[in-house]
């Protein structure tokens, strides 16, 4: 079954109403063999049809504007940028009290190994 | 000027190292989840770690090699502690492209009982996670889907402010302000 190979849905009018006949048939086999079949109206699959345009529309209209619409990276600093950043004592632990960074750094034994 | 590969979250380890060498009187390297960290995962960690996700025991190749393909260099956080040889902690997050978070995913440290740095792993996480989250202008850092048992430490020592999962899609996380 791995490689085998479907047609694709067919469509059929059926000759009494007007309903359509889907269905999935595996010619891959030498007798025909039909996996799956069903028959919808006709109106019923137009209906679909009509209700899913919009959404379709705006789903194409999306997929062209995603790109305009996120929102790009911020830019980074450098190694040497930040090498000077905390060494101007910028950075979150040179400006914490001390008790702070006593707390910060003692030791603590917690879950995980952490 | 001599032009190096090292990054914006080097200069972040070298700084966390210096806070901790003189303070823990250990020794203290902190590096990527390089493939140094992830054999020495697999060798030393994966043969005895008896834990299991979500409460730790992560499969860190899988984990590491996920976030490498989902996100660049630049919108990863990533830590792997050493002591010498000994690798003793490993942590993974992802930074947000606007200016909100640093988010850090997984944590854990070495399942070794009495390995140098216990009870110092989840200091040195938070400490780089905090540094990097600063130095990018974010404004908070998030701990995604924290351990139960930890959430208290977060919330009392750490001062990280939890909330609970909201809807199906949700995650629970612990975020604490870093813009001061």
């Amino acid at each position: 079954m791995k490689y085998a190979y479907y047609d694709s849905l067919i469509f059929q009018k059926t000759e009494t109403d007007s309903r359509v006949r889907i269905s999935i048939v595996d010619s891959t086999s030498a007798t025909e063999k039909t996996l799956w079949e069903k028959v919808l109206p006709l109106y019923l699959l137009i209906f679909v049809f009509i209700f899913a345009m919009p959404f379709l529309v705006l789903f194409m209209i999306w997929i062209m504007l995603k790109s305009l619409l996120v929102k790009k990276a911020q830019p980074q600093p450098t190694y040497e940028e930040a090498k000077q950043w905390f060494e101007d004592e910028k950075g979150y632990f040179d400006n914490l009290s001390e008790p702070e960074k006593q707390q910060m750094v003692s030791k603590k034994k917690l879950p995980l190994g952490l | 000027m001599i032009k190096t590969n090292k990054t914006a979250l080097d200069a972040v380890y070298e700084k966390v190292e210096i806070v901790f060498a003189s303070r823990i009187q250990q020794s203290l390297r902190l590096t990527r989840i390089d493939f140094a960290a992830l054999r020495t995962w697999s060798e030393t960690w994966e043969p005895i770690n008896k834990r299991e996700p979500p409460n730790g025991g992560w499969d860190w190749l899988y984990k590491r090699n996920y976030f490498y393909k989902k996100y660049s260099t630049r919108l990863r956080f990533e830590v792997a502690i050493w002591n010498d040889n000994e690798l003793c902690g490993l942590s993974l997050g992802r930074i947000t492209r606007d200016d909100s978070n640093n988010s850090i995913h997984y944590a854990e440290g070495s399942p070794r009982l009495g390995h140098p740095l216990t009870g110092h792993i989840l200091n040195i996480i938070l400490l780089t996670g905090i540094e990097y989250a600063k130095l990018l202008g974010k404004k908070r850092v998030r701990l995604v889907d924290p351990v139960e048992n930890l959430i208290k430490v977060y919330e009392k020592r750490y001062k990280f402010e939890c909330i609970k999962k909201k809807g199906l899609l949700g995650s629970s996380y612990c975020e604490k302000e870093v813009l001061k």
